[in-house]
C-alpha cells in the first residue's frame, strides 16, 4: 500500500514548523540583546542561557514574561538589563502582583484600582508587610491565613528581585574571566552604548566558546528553545482547534472540523517537538518534576485522543485532545512560575532508570484517567441535552478502553514506584501520601472495571464513574501536595488550593448531573 | 461438598470484591488526610494496620487489616471458585496470581522485616547495627562491657514505656529496672535508652548499667573510609551522597571496598545497606540496615500483574476495536 500525504497532513505539519519558528531575539535601539541572552551563566548548579535566567526571573516576580513598563513592552531580557544596570528605572516598573485585599489595605492602597506595583511604590508601606511575614513564618503553614501567605509571598518576591540585582544573582554565575567583559556590557547598556554593548557582548560570547564550547552550544540552543515557546503555542493550537470544532457544529460548516483536527494536530507536533528538545537539553526523561508531568500529562492525553479521533471519526477524541492537551499547558504555564523548570535532580531523584520507569508510566496514567474523565463528560453532556438520544455504544466503549489503559499505567506505575522506594530507602511501601495517592487511582479503576465485568455499570454509571476517575487524579497528583507535609513549593499551591477546589465541585456537580438524568431514564424505561 | 462451593463461591463474589476495594479508599484517603494532624505512624497504625476503627473502645467500622484480609480471602476464593480457567481469562489470572504475590510479600514483610541503624564514624570498625524499636540493658564495669552470662545480679524490669517524640527528637523507650540477686532487690534504676548509666556499687561494684537500642551483631565489619557528599555547583542542591566502605569478613576472608550511594544500596548476606543520612559534616555515615525475606516477592509480583494486564487487555481491546 502506498501512504498517501494529504492536503490536512501537510497543513498540519507547515503550521507546526511554522509555530516552532523562534521568536526573534529582542534588539531594542540596535542593542544585540540576542547575544547577551545567550550568554552561558552558572546558575542553581546548571549552566543557562541569560535569556532563561531573564524569563524565569520575571515570571517567578510578575506572573508573566513581559512587562509593561512606562509605556513599553518590555521582554524578560532587555528588563532585567535595565534591573541590572539601570536599577532606578526597573525600580519604577510595576513588576509586583499584589491580589489580597488585607496586603493592599496594609499598604494603603485602594482595592481593585491596579494589581502591580512598582518597588518604588511598595516603598515605607513594606515595613508592616516585612512585620507580618516576619509573624507568620512563625506559625505552622496550615494555620496561615490568605493573608499570612501574601505577606510572606511578596516579602519573599521583593528579596529574589533584590538578590538577582545583586552582586549574589546573575553576576555570581558569571565565570571571573568574564566579570569585566560582564561589567563593560552593563556599562555599556546604562551608557545606551550600543556600538560598545555589541563589542562587550561579542568578547564575552567568544570567550565562553573557547573555554566550554559543548556548554556554549547548549546554552545556545537553550536560548533558542526559550524564545520559541513550543508549550504556549502549542496550547494556542489545541485551543484554534476547539474553537474551529465549536464552529463546525454550525449547520453547513462541517468542514470545519477536518481544519480542526490539522490544527490540534499542529499542536500535537509542536508539543512533542518541545517535550523532546526539553529531553534533549536536560539529557533526562520526559518528567522530571511537577511542570513537566503536566506538559507530559497534557501529551498523553492529547496523542491518545488524536488517535481515538483517527480511529472513529465523531469529533469526541478531538474535543477532548484539545480540552485536556490545552488545561494542562495552562497549569504547566502556572508551575513554570514556581522557578528553573530543568532544574538539576536531587540525589534521591538521580535515576534515569526510575524516572524513566515509574515516572513515565504513572503520569501516562494520569493522562488516561483524564481521558476518560474528559469523554465521560461528552456522555453527561449528551444525556443531559439529549435525553432521548440512545446512548452512543462506541463513546462508552471509549471510555471503558481508556479506563483499562489508565489502571494499566497505574498499576505498573505504583508496583515501580514501590520498588524504586525499597531500591531507595529499604521499603516497598510506606503509606505516604503521594503513595497512597497513586493506590486511590489504582483502586478506583480497579472498582469501576469490576463492577462493569459484573454488569452493575451501564453507558451512564461508566461516565459518572470515570468523572470521578478525573477527581481523584487530581487530588493525587496535586492535592496531596497541598497537604502541608512533604511540601516545599508551597507558593503555587496556595493559589491552586481554591482552584483545585472548584474543580472537585464542578466534576460532582456533573456527577449529580450524570446520575439524574441516569435516574430519569430509568424511571421512563420502566 | 455443594455447601463448600456453594460458600466459596459467595466469598469470592464480585460485589465483595468491590465494596472492599471501595471501602480500602475511603481508609487510605482518611489515612492520608489524617497524616497531617496524626504522623505518618499513627495513621497508619489508625487506620491501615488496624482490624477495627474504634469509638470509645467499640469496634465500630472495619480497619485496613480486616478489609485487606476480606479481599485477600475474595481474591483467593474468586480464582478458585468463580473464574473459569480458561485462555480467555488467562489476563486475569496472572493478574491476580502477582495481587496474591504481592500481598504475601506485604505479609512477609511486616511479619519479618527486621530494619536497624549502622552509625559508621570515618576510619572505625563497626560490627553491629542498632535496632530501631528495640532495646537491650547493658552492663559495664571500668568502662568494659561485661557478657550477660558474667553479671554478677540479675535485672528485671519493673515498669517500661515510651517518652513521646517532641519537635524532631525521637521516641525514646524508658525501663524502670529492680537489680535483684536471689530474692533481694539490691537496687533500683530508671533508664532511657541511650541515656546515662546507672552507677551501683553493690556486690564488688563500682558497675554501671544502662539501656540502649538493641544492637543486631554482625558477623563482619564495615569501616567508613570516606564520605562523599557533592552539591551540584554554585548551588547547594545535593548532586551525591555516599560511603565508601570496606568490608571486612574474618569468616570468608573477604576484604573489598564498596560503594554505598542513594538508589545504589549494599545487599550483602541477606541484608542490604542504604544510605540514609550523615552527620558531623561526613565523618559519620548513617545506613540503613534492612532484612526482609520476601524483598524479592514485590518484583515478581510486578512482573506477573504487569504481563497478565497486557494480556487481558490486548485480548479485551481487540474485540472492542
Amino acid at each position: 500500500m502506498k501512504a498517501k500525504v494529504s492536503g490536512l497532513e501537510l497543513f498540519s505539519v507547515l503550521a507546526a514548523l511554522v509555530l516552532l519558528i523562534p521568536a526573534p531575539a529582542p534588539s531594542p535601539a540596535g542593542f544585540d540583546a540576542g547575544a547577551f541572552a545567550r550568554l552561558p551563566v552558572l546558575d542553581e548548579g546548571r549552566l543557562k542561557p541569560v535569556e532563561t535566567v531573564a524569563r524565569a526571573a520575571l515570571l517567578e516576580l510578575h506572573g508573566r514574561e513581559t512587562i509593561a513598563c512606562s509605556g513599553r513592552t518590555l521582554s524578560a531580557v532587555p528588563w532585567l538589563l535595565d534591573a541590572l544596570a539601570r536599577p532606578e528605572e526597573a525600580d519604577r516598573c510595576p513588576l509586583f502582583v499584589i491580589d489580597d485585599p488585607g496586603l493592599l489595605g496594609l499598604m494603603g492602597k485602594p482595592q481593585a484600582s491596579r494589581r502591580y506595583f512598582s518597588l518604588q511604590e511598595l516603598g515605607p508601606g513594606m515595613m508592616d508587610v516585612v512585620a507580618n511575614a516576619q509573624r507568620a513564618q512563625a506559625l505552622e503553614p496550615s494555620r496561615r491565613s490568605d493573608f499570612d501567605s501574601a505577606a510572606i509571598n511578596l516579602v519573599e518576591r521583593v528579596e529574589l528581585y533584590q538578590k538577582l540585582k545583586s552582586p549574589q544573582g546573575l553576576a555570581a554565575g558569571v565565570a571571573p574571566e568574564d566579570l569585566p567583559a560582564y561589567v563593560e556590557l552593563l556599562l555599556a547598556w546604562r551608557a545606551g552604548d550600543a556600538a560598545r554593548f555589541n563589542a562587550a557582548a561579542a568578547k564575552a560570547l567568544e570567550a565562553a566558546r573557547a573555554r566550554d564550547p559543548a556548554g556554549d552550544r547548549r546554552a545556545a540552543w537553550e536560548a533558542l528553545f526559550d524564545r520559541a515557546e513550543p508549550f504556549t503555542r502549542g496550547m494556542i493550537a489545541y485551543l484554534a482547534a476547539l474553537l474551529l470544532l465549536l464552529l463546525s457544529r454550525l449547520p453547513g460548516r462541517e468542514k470545519l472540523r477536518r481544519a480542526a483536527f490539522a490544527a490540534a494536530a499542529a499542536g500535537l507536533i509542536v508539543h512533542t517537538a518541545g517535550l523532546a528538545a526539553r529531553m534533549a537539553l536536560q539529557g533526562r526523561p520526559p518528567v522530571t518534576n511537577l511542570y513537566s508531568s503536566a506538559v507530559f500529562v497534557g501529551w498523553t492525553a492529547a496523542a491518545a485522543g488524536l488517535w481515538l479521533e483517527r480511529r472513529f471519526q465523531d469529533g469526541l477524541g478531538l474535543l477532548c485532545a484539545c480540552v485536556v492537551g490545552f488545561s494542562t499547558l495552562i497549569i504547566a504555564h502556572h508551575l513554570a512560575a514556581q522557578g528553573d523548570t530543568m532544574e538539576m535532580m536531587r540525589a534521591v531523584l538521580d535515576s534515569n532508570f526510575w524516572l524513566t520507569t515509574h515516572v513515565v508510566t504513572i503520569t501516562l496514567g494520569y493522562g488516561a484517567m483524564f481521558l476518560a474523565a474528559a469523554l465521560a463528560h461528552v456522555h453527561v453532556a449528551r444525556r443531559f441535552w439529549q435525553p432521548e438520544r440512545p446512548a452512543d455504544r462506541s463513546l462508552s466503549s471509549m471510555i471503558y478502553g481508556v479506563t483499562c489503559l489508565a489502571l494499566f499505567f497505574s498499576f505498573l506505575g505504583t508496583v515501580l514506584g514501590g520498588i524504586w522506594a525499597d531500591q531507595s530507602w529499604g521499603r516497598f511501601w510506606g503509606w505516604d501520601p503521594k503513595e497512597n495517592g497513586a493506590l486511590l487511582i489504582v483502586l478506583w479503576d480497579a472498582v469501576v472495571l469490576h463492577a462493569r465485568w459484573g454488569g452493575y455499570l451501564r453507558e451512564d454509571g461508566l461516565a459518572v464513574m470515570a468523572v470521578f476517575g478525573g477527581v481523584v487524579t487530581s487530588l493525587s497528583w496535586f492535592g496531596v501536595n497541598m497537604l502541608g507535609i512533604g511540601l516545599h513549593s508551597y507558593g503555587f499551591m496556595q493559589q491552586a488550593a481554591p482552584w483545585l477546589e472548584r474543580f472537585v465541585f464542578v466534576e460532582l456537580t456533573v456527577m449529580a448531573a450524570g446520575a439524574f438524568v441516569s435516574r430519569g431514564r430509568a424511571a421512563r424505561a420502566g | 461438598m455443594e455447601r463448600v462451593f456453594r460458600l466459596g463461591k459467595a466469598a469470592g463474589s464480585l460485589p465483595v470484591a468491590i465494596a472492599c476495594m471501595a471501602w480500602l479508599m475511603v481508609l487510605v484517603a482518611a489515612c492520608t488526610v489524617a497524616q497531617v494532624w496524626l504522623g505518618n505512624y499513627a495513621a497508619v497504625r489508625l487506620f491501615i494496620d488496624s482490624a477495627f476503627l474504634r469509638w470509645r473502645g467499640m469496634p465500630v467500622l472495619p480497619g485496613g487489616g480486616l478489609t485487606g484480609g476480606v479481599l485477600l480471602v475474595n481474591l483467593i476464593s474468586g480464582q478458585a471458585f468463580r473464574l473459569e480457567l480458561s485462555r480467555r481469562k488467562a489476563g486475569l489470572w496472572l493478574t491476580h496470581l502477582g495481587l496474591i504475590v504481592l500481598f504475601a510479600g506485604q505479609f512477609v514483610s511486616a511479619a519479618f522485616q527486621k530494619e536497624a541503624q549502622l552509625v559508621l564514624r570515618e576510619g572505625r570498625p563497626a560490627s553491629y547495627a542498632e535496632s530501631l524499636h528495640g532495646t537491650e540493658l547493658y552492663v559495664l564495669r571500668a568502662g568494659r562491657e561485661i557478657p550477660q552470662a558474667n553479671w554478677p545480679f540479675a535485672l528485671r524490669v519493673a515498669d517500661s514505656g515510651t517518652h513521646p517524640e517532641q519537635g524532631s527528637a525521637p521516641a525514646r523507650p524508658w525501663e524502670k529496672i529492680d537489680v535483684v540477686s536471689g530474692t533481694r532487690v539490691l537496687a533500683q534504676a530508671t533508664l532511657e535508652s541511650g541515656g546515662p548509666a546507672a552507677g551501683l556499687a553493690a556486690e564488688g561494684g563500682p558497675w554501671q548499667v544502662g539501656l540502649r537500642p538493641r544492637r543486631v551483631r554482625l558477623p563482619y565489619s564495615l569501616t567508613l573510609e570516606k564520605f562523599i557528599h557533592q552539591t551540584y555547583p554554585g548551588s547547594d542542591i545535593p548532586k551525591t551522597f555516599a560511603s565508601v566502605v570496606s568490608l571486612d569478613n574474618p569468616a570468608t576472608g573477604e576484604r573489598r571496598e564498596v560503594v554505598i550511594s542513594m538508589n545504589g544500596p549494599l545487599r550483602y548476606a541477606g541484608r542490604a545497606f542504604y544510605q540514609a543520612s550523615f552527620d558531623e559534616d561526613g565523618a559519620v555515615s548513617i545506613l540503613q540496615v534492612v532484612k526482609n525475606p520476601g524483598w524479592t516477592l514485590p518484583y515478581a509480583a510486578c512482573a506477573l500483574i504487569g504481563l497478565g494486564l497486557l494480556l487481558h487487555f490486548a485480548t479485551r481491546l481487540r474485540g472492542l476495536a
